[in-house]
């Protein structure tokens, strides 16, 4: 599942970064594209405006079948104040961006990527292709959250991958 | 009272009830050229900061740490944060003796609207 889970955020964020490189976000003195999976960074992150973030929020496993169907929900939650050369008045039109970008993203075909292992980075090592894919579900919006200078949104999508022999 | 006043009050006031020295650790530079830590993979790296004087001040449940204002100034303004506040949200916790305490709070003891000394409260760490 964890496979799962770090193959969508990569594909996820090879494809933001590339219809906007422009978003981009300072973590720890590094640059890098505008998306963070809340769970691996520090607490503070998760504040950070103008940049998309994943949260892993349920899990249905599915046995049936002869490979374990799992079906992750994801959360992707987004917040701007607009640009400060505009006194935060074009915020509205830079969560509408924001929505664009996350739906060409995960609207855009094909509506799955490969599957990797990750886990060999912990040592310094190679990531390993898998023998099946991940593929996700349509993105559903949730409604415009406003509160202060700030607006922003959820949107759910969900993630299925089949859990191969010997996987964790 | 001048500002240069009120910070020579303030630190030798926490001197003089025991002030001690404690380290701040905060987060190190991240990895690049590598998703590793990104993926939640990578061994974080943690930059010790001793920072002091800092006395211990019992007050309710939580254990509050009383610490002068003007080590923290020089930090805040050597590693490029926003504000005290940034600093402390971002510090993974104070050690002492060993033993990382989590910040839950910080906020600002002021004398004519300079910060001379900071309350943070802090948070027990989990018996093991």
């Amino acid at each position: 599942m964890q496979n799962a889970k770090d193959s969508f955020y990569e594909a996820l964020r090879v494809r933001l970064a590339a219809l906007n490189p422009e978003r981009t976000i300072i973590v720890r003195g590094i640059t890098r594209p505008g998306i963070a999976v809340d769970e691996n960074e520090i607490a503070s992150v998760a504040d950070t405006p103008d940049c998309f973030h994943l949260n892993w929020t349920g899990m249905k496993v599915c046995a049936s079948g002869a490979l374990p169907l799992v079906t992750l929900e994801c959360e992707l939650r987004y917040a701007t104040e607009g640009s400060s050369t505009s006194g935060g008045m074009d915020r509205g039109r830079a969560l509408a961006a924001m929505d664009g970008e996350l739906c060409a993203a995960l609207l855009r075909s094909p509506r799955n990527a490969a599957k990797y292992d990750y886990s060999g980075l912990a040592n310094g090592g190679e990531i390993q292709v898998m023998s099946t894919r991940v593929w996700w579900s349509s993105v559903v919006p949730g409604p415009l959250e406003s509160k202060a200078d700030r607006v922003g949104r959820m949107a759910k999508v969900q993630v299925m991958s089949y859990q191969e022999a010997g996987e964790l | 009272m001048s500002r240069e006043g009120a910070f020579r009050l303030a630190s030798t006031a926490l001197r003089t009830n025991g002030g001690t020295e404690v380290i701040l650790r905060l987060p190190g530079m991240a990895a690049s050229g590598t998703d590793a830590e990104q993926l939640g993979l990578g061994t974080p790296q943690f930059q010790d900061v001793p920072i002091g004087p800092a006395v211990w001040h019992k007050a309710g449940t939580s254990p509050v740490l009383l610490l002068a204002s003007t080590p923290i100034a020089a930090l805040v303004a050597s590693e490029a944060y926003a504000s005290a506040e940034s600093l402390f949200e971002e510090a993974v916790g104070v050690v002492v003796d060993d033993v990382v305490y989590g910040i839950l709070r910080s906020e600002a003891l002021e004398t004519a609207g300079v910060p001379c000394a900071y309350r943070l409260t802090m948070q027990r760490p989990a018996r093991g």
